[in-house]
């Protein structure tokens, strides 16, 4: 049978050219890109061309321009016109750095610099004022106005606000070398005299009242304060080295009161009972074994001596002065004849415990003042007393059983506190005894 | 100085100063006159295309008071403060901004920095296509940093100052008002820019 198919019309048979390989597409796509890149380059090229200031730098709206008007240019426009604000920083960077180069050598510059750095408050309205100034006292060919311009954007942009741009121009006007000459700083938070950069110096005091002010003296009145508080520690530290010094002697009385208190019997009337034990064992014929012990009267005389011996001392190591109402005061808070001998033994080991407290404050803070010679003594003292607890100290006099009942006694929190308040003395130093017994 | 002729000095305070020596009357900056004709932003295309045209032999205008200066570049700050936002952002010439333009617009108008007939005006300039949009911000702002040379150029051209900062400060320290800025400036463009000497 014949074939027929060739009676049918057939299919357009794919024609061999360009559009038959796709790689060679790819090829013509590439090439054509080439062209326009090359075209657009050429186009900015001769638009950098004929747009070119005398001195090589390009007159950028000139070349816009230009581009604008070439065809061959819009492939590549959008990169040529993305750097506008680069080339106006560029253009402000070079600008401030050859007006530094004419401010060094222009007096009108320096003085510009000088009273505004100087000046709190500046604004953006009062640089715009002295970028005319500057413009009429200053040769055009030595500070073009666009320089000017720069130079006010720059200091009005500054990170750190006009006044820092204004310090940071002076100082690369002065130089690296003068700016990092030494002056003097503001003082020390003791008063004590400090340096300073000179370059560091228009920035200014922080918390200055004026801005850019450097305070290179103490504020007014801060002597006398010091002299005053000075004077202050001076009296006080050495009321506590006084009453430190008379602390052994009186330890001793208060022990010599701890074996007397025993050897009689104290309590209310025990005075007059003395008198009247001395009276029957003078003048009533008595037998021997009746009269009143000579030895109970004898402790009792030399207990009575020595209370008042201790009660002079604190009266003297508070601050007595004489008059009877301060030393009535020290007298009974004293042991004394009248309490009961439980009574007296309580006061004692009190007193003892305060003793030891006020040694140990004495070594601290003649430690403190060795390490420190310029340490406040009102300062430590107000740390030393953060922590103090004269019951710490007390507490070596009592017997355990009596710790242990004292402790018992108090409420939880008490007894952590005090607890707390043991250890830090522990550690410090201030006792030596082990409280566990 | 090298810097004298910067990327954007451009051609236009040459120009200026070609122009001042043979003793024509001065471009007016393109910035400045949006305060004439309409137009606060300085329009497209080179400042020599813009203003009255100079005539050979016309009389120098009277340079700008140190007032009418400060005003100018308060003015030309202002406007470059806008730009340069303008510029800062990435969808500039990939997206229509004609409404943040026209919010950096209503910003100056509400500052007292242009008139808002002018702003009308100007904004009706502003291109749709986004490409263009970057073109404009472009050109205005190149040509705005050059008009504040311009006018510093025109004012230093005829002031004389005393060589003493104390002494220039107190004479012209609190001359300047910005509450009175858009009168500083159309007293300006009237007197030196706009019509010559009035």
């Amino acid at each position: 049978m014949a074939d027929i198919s060739g009676l049918y019309p057939q299919p357009p048979q794919p024609q061999q050219g360009v559009l038959s390989d796709p790689s060679k597409l790819y090829g013509f796509i590439a090439a054509a890109q080439m062209a326009k890149q090359f075209a657009a380059k050429q186009a900015l090229g001769q638009a950098y061309q004929k747009n070119l200031n005398p001195d090589g730098t390009p007159n950028i709206p000139g070349i816009a321009q230009d581009l604008k008007n070439d065809p061959n240019a819009g492939f590549i426009l959008p990169e040529a016109t993305t750097n506008i604000l680069s080339q106006h920083g560029q253009m402000i960077s070079n600008d401030t750095a050859a007006f530094e180069q004419f401010a060094k050598q222009n007096g009108f510059a320096q003085q510009w610099l000088a009273a505004r750095a100087n000046q709190p408050g500046v604004t953006a309205e009062d640089l715009h004022n002295d970028a005319v100034t500057l413009s009429r006292n200053t040769d055009p060919r030595a500070l073009p106005s666009s320089v000017i311009n720069s130079v006010i954007d720059n200091i009005k942009n500054d990170p750190g606000g006009i006044h820092a741009g204004l310090v940071a121009a002076q100082n690369r006007v002065m130089g690296a070398a003068a700016a990092a000459g030494r002056i003097a700083g503001p003082p020390t938070g003791a008063g004590a005299p400090t340096t300073m950069p000179l370059g560091a110096a228009g920035y200014g005091t922080p918390g200055a009242a004026v801005p850019g002010q450097i305070q290179t003296a103490p504020p007014p009145g801060f002597g006398e304060r010091q002299a005053g508080a000075a004077a202050l520690d001076t009296k006080l530290a050495g009321g506590l080295a006084d009453a430190a010094e008379g602390s052994p002697s009186r330890i001793g009385i208060l022990g010599n009161l701890d074996n007397a208190v025993d050897k009689f019997t104290a309590g209310p009337g025990a005075d007059w009972s003395m008198v009247a034990k001395a009276f029957v064992n003078r003048n009533v014929p008595l037998p021997a074994g009746w009269q009143f012990d000579p030895k109970s009267i004898a402790s009792q005389q030399e207990f009575n001596k020595q209370a008042m011996q201790l009660a002079q001392q604190q009266f003297q190591s508070i601050g007595g002065t004489g008059t009877d109402a301060k030393f009535s005061s020290a007298f009974e808070t004293s042991p004394n004849e009248t309490l009961s001998t439980l009574g007296n033994k309580g006061i004692i080991r009190l007193l003892k415990g305060n003793e030891d407290a006020l040694q140990a404050k004495n070594t601290a803070w003649l430690k403190m003042s060795e390490a420190n010679p310029n340490a406040s003594y009102r300062q430590f003292s107000q740390d030393f007393n953060n922590h103090f607890d004269p019951r710490v100290f007390q507490f070596k006099y009592l017997s355990p059983a009596e710790r242990k009942d004292y402790v018992q006694k108090m409420d939880p929190q008490e007894q952590q506190r005090f607890l707390y308040n043991a250890t830090v003395a522990r550690k410090q130093g201030w006792i030596n005894y082990d409280m566990s017994k | 100085m090298a810097s004298n002729q910067n990327a954007l000095s451009g051609s236009a305070p040459r120009s200026r100063g070609a122009a001042l020596s043979g003793g024509a009357l001065p471009l007016p900056p393109p910035m400045l006159a949006g305060q004439q004709v309409q137009s606060p932003m300085p329009q497209q295309g080179a400042p020599s295309q813009q203003g009255p045209a100079m005539q050979p032999g016309q009389q120098q205008a009277p340079a700008p008071t140190h007032t009418q200066t400060v005003a100018a570049l308060r003015h030309f700050n202002a406007i470059l403060g806008e730009l340069k936002g303008l510029l800062q952002n990435p969808d500039l010439g990939k997206a229509n901004l004609k409404s943040t333009i026209i919010d950096g617009m209503t910003k100056l108008v509400a500052e007292r920095i242009i008139p808002p007939a002018a702003a009308v005006s100007q904004l009706a300039s502003v291109p749709d296509v986004p490409f263009q949009q970057k073109q404009w911000t472009v050109n205005h702002y190149a040509q705005t940093v050059q008009a504040a040379a311009a006018v510093l150029d025109h004012h230093r051209q005829s002031a004389m100052g005393t060589g003493n900062y104390d002494l220039e400060n107190a004479l012209h320290g609190d001359e300047s008002d910005p509450d009175s800025h858009m009168e500083t400036m159309q007293g300006m463009m009237q007197q030196h820019y706009a019509g010559g000497p009035q």
